[in-house]
């Protein structure tokens, strides 16, 4: 069933699957081989996907993190987090600044492949951190660095179902299911729904290896950034404790002339605010 | 019974478990997304400036209890004025109140930067250049020696924090997989300063001392870093710091470094002593569970240090001299014991969602002394409530034995701007 979507939306979302239909080009013209009733490509869904949702260029972007508990707010943060894609394609790698609470100002996260470094400016110390270790609450690092998940997940595609989304509007979604194919990934497996006119990714739900749920995440607030409609909100709910939310906004996304050197651990003391 | 009916049969389960699993939009979700549809995210801010401000309350209740208050400020400010140019400053004041008042200035940085595309990297004045990938030792971070002024904890966090930095020329090139820094410190004086205001170059630039370093990616998620560094006399030393992530949970690290020097010792009492390759290592690991507890073991080993007997014996034959030791090594920032077991316990959201629990442990198993330090803290907006234990245990003239001031328990509230 297709989404109940106002009409500027609508507008916005012709031109939304226009890109994404460029973008799953190659995925498209492999479905020309193949029997008109065949299932869609998993993997070219999730590749879709995540075209759909990251900028291609360098980029920073401001990223707010509001945690509850309870109903009650108890933490929050705000980081800036720079972006590019790794030279040999696929993956991201990331530096994440924070910038508040002012106990944390100037503390670096940094994603280079799967591996993590955290620096603090106080001890200058850069000290490697495992995907487990998280510095934020209910959100693991790897949900605020960019993520691409066909370069680390393969996928097959479970069932097309209408869900509702995290704007509690009906949407007619593939349900894919991902499953880790590269080691030390910050998740064993997951189940993402994926619209199936705009290939906008609308919800997840991850899991550890145990099978148990860690957390669902709505991703909502669609807009255009850097020539991408992407969201701009995330709202995390962890699997154990509904009552854990943290929200995630994406904001003032910039294109950034970003050099290789600033995703190394040397390079992690340099770092300066421009 | 058809293949196509058992087949739906079959799959009724798995439908009704979806279902029970993933009803959309369950009530808790609603409650999730309406807490999301009332957040409001800050505005944008950063600043250059990095202010905070302390109070502590002291009380050693040992063998010579007292108490104090100490008022701390500390003052960062890093700034950027062109692509190529920018300075940092960064200085900590103390003023202490026990059996006397007194305070102690700590100026921690103070240099220029020029940088060429972050490519080609200078700096000029006095730097906190911290080295190794180890937690409770740091065999190649050789600039920690003399760098306290005023140890405020026994936390290797704040001793790495609260520390002065060494003057020096730094000079980096970068690369996509690699680096390479060479480091020139000069001698600009012969002895620490006891003086409150004193930048202290006596004590972090009492010799000419010089470092090579550099990593390269030798294969995915492997680059070691290398070290060679010397004073000018005698034969440069080498380290390394390496690590490995093992699973999703935990990380594998070891930082050695080695060189001919005399034994720690004779170094500190002037005693004779011929120089001989000694190794220096910390062996360890990190493992985080999924609640978040990060669990740190480390094997530290100091071939400079006295072996247990050599301990015994100094302490028996000459317990001055052993004093001596004990406080050259505490200054130095090097073990006094050949061998050290540490353990670290890092807790977020302790029994609450707003504190910490930190706690470390040292263990000298040759005379069995060892220092506990504990940490609980938690956190408001922009300001820490701490309360915080160090005590030592084991006999007189031990590693970790009898110290002054200690035991000693200690309230902080720091402010955040």
């Amino acid at each position: 069933m297709p989404c109940a979507m106002s009409e500027d939306r609508r507008i916005v979302a012709v031109g939304v699957r226009a890109i994404a239909r460029i973008v799953a080009f190659p995925a498209l013209l492999a479905g020309l081989f193949v029997p008109a009733f065949a299932e869609p490509d998993a993997q070219a869904l999730v590749n879709a996907a995540d075209q759909a949702r990251n900028p291609a260029t360098p980029f920073s972007v401001t990223l707010d993190l509001t945690q509850y508990h309870g109903g009650k707010q108890i933490d929050s943060n705000q980081l800036v987090v720079y972006s590019k894609k790794a030279a040999s394609g696929g993956s991201y790698s990331s530096l994440v600044q924070f910038v508040l609470p002012a106990r944390d100002a100037g503390k670096l996260i940094l994603k280079n492949a799967n591996d993590l470094w955290v620096y603090d400016p106080n001890n200058k110390a850069s000290i490697r951190i495992s995907p487990q270790e998280r510095l934020l609450g209910q959100a693991s690092n790897g949900d605020v660095v960019t993520a691409n998940f066909s370069a680390d997940y393969r996928a097959t595609l479970e069932a097309q179902e209408d869900i509702s989304d995290g704007e509690k509007k009906m949407r007619h979604c593939y349900r894919l299911m991902l499953k880790a194919a590269v080691a030390d990934v910050t998740y064993d497996h997951m189940q993402i729904w994926i619209d199936s006119t705009s290939s906008e990714l609308v919800k997840g739900a991850f899991f550890a290896e145990s099978g148990g749920l860690l957390k669902t995440v709505y991703y909502r607030k669609f807009a255009n950034n850097l020539g991408v409609r992407m969201p701009t909100e995330a709202v995390i709910i962890d699997g154990v404790d509904p009552g854990a939310v943290t929200v995630m906004d994406f904001s003032n996304y910039q294109n950034k002339n970003i050099p290789d050197t600033w995703f190394q651990r040397s390079f992690l003391q340099n770092f300066q605010l421009r | 019974m058809s293949t196509y009916r058992r087949a739906l049969l079959s799959g009724i389960p798995s439908l009704i478990l979806c279902v029970a699993v993933w009803p959309d939009a369950r009530a808790d979700d609603s409650d999730a997304l309406a807490l999301a549809d009332k957040t409001a995210p800050p505005a944008t801010t950063s600043s250059p400036w990095a202010v905070a401000a302390e109070a502590s309350w002291l009380n050693a209740y040992g063998d010579s209890p007292k108490s104090g208050e100490r008022a701390s400020i500390d003052v960062g400010y890093h700034r950027a004025f062109s692509p190529a140019w920018s300075v940092a400053f960064s200085d900590r004041l103390d003023g202490l109140r026990d059996t006397h008042s007194h305070a102690v200035n700590t100026l921690k940085e103070a240099y220029v930067d020029w940088r060429d595309d972050d490519a080609v990297i200078v700096d000029l004045g006095r730097v906190n250049q911290r080295i190794g990938v180890a937690v409770g030792y740091n065999p190649t971070d050789i600039f920690k020696s003399n760098a306290i002024r005023d140890a405020i904890s026994q936390n290797p966090d704040s001793l790495r924090s609260d520390r002065l930095g060494v003057a020096m020329l730094r000079g980096q090139y970068l690369w996509r997989d690699g680096a390479l820094a060479g480091i020139v410190a000069p001698r600009l004086a012969r002895a620490p300063s006891d003086a409150p205001f004193s930048a202290d170059f006596g004590a972090t630039n009492n010799e000419n001392r010089w470092l090579l370093m550099g990593n390269e990616q030798l294969a995915e998620s492997f680059s070691p870093q290398w070290l060679v560094f010397g004073t000018g006399r005698g034969a440069p030393h080498a380290g390394v710091n390496v690590n490995a992530g093992l699973g999703t949970a935990t990380i594998l690290y070891l930082e050695w470094s080695g060189g001919s020097e005399r034994a720690q010792y004779a170094v500190a009492t002037g005693a004779v002593g011929r120089s001989a390759f000694r190794n220096k290592a910390s062996l360890g690991m990190t493992y985080t569970t999924s609640a978040n507890i990060s669990l740190t073991l480390e094997y530290e080993f100091n071939q400079a240090a006295l072996s247990g007997p050599q301990a015994r014996h100094a302490a028996a034959t000459d317990p001055q001299g052993d004093g001596t030791y004990l406080a050259y090594s505490s200054a130095q920032q090097e073990n006094s014991a050949r061998q050290t077991y540490f353990g670290y316990v890092s807790w977020d959201k302790f029994l609450s969602p707003n504190a910490d629990l930190r706690l470390f442990v040292k263990y000298a198993p040759a005379d069995r002394s060892r220092m506990v330090w504990t940490q609980y803290l938690y956190k408001f907006k922009n300001v820490d409530v701490g309360l915080e234990r160090d005590l030592n245990h084991g006999s007189p003239l031990s590693a970790y034995g009898p110290s002054p001031g200690l035991p000693r328990w200690q309230a902080t509230l720091a402010w955040y701007f």
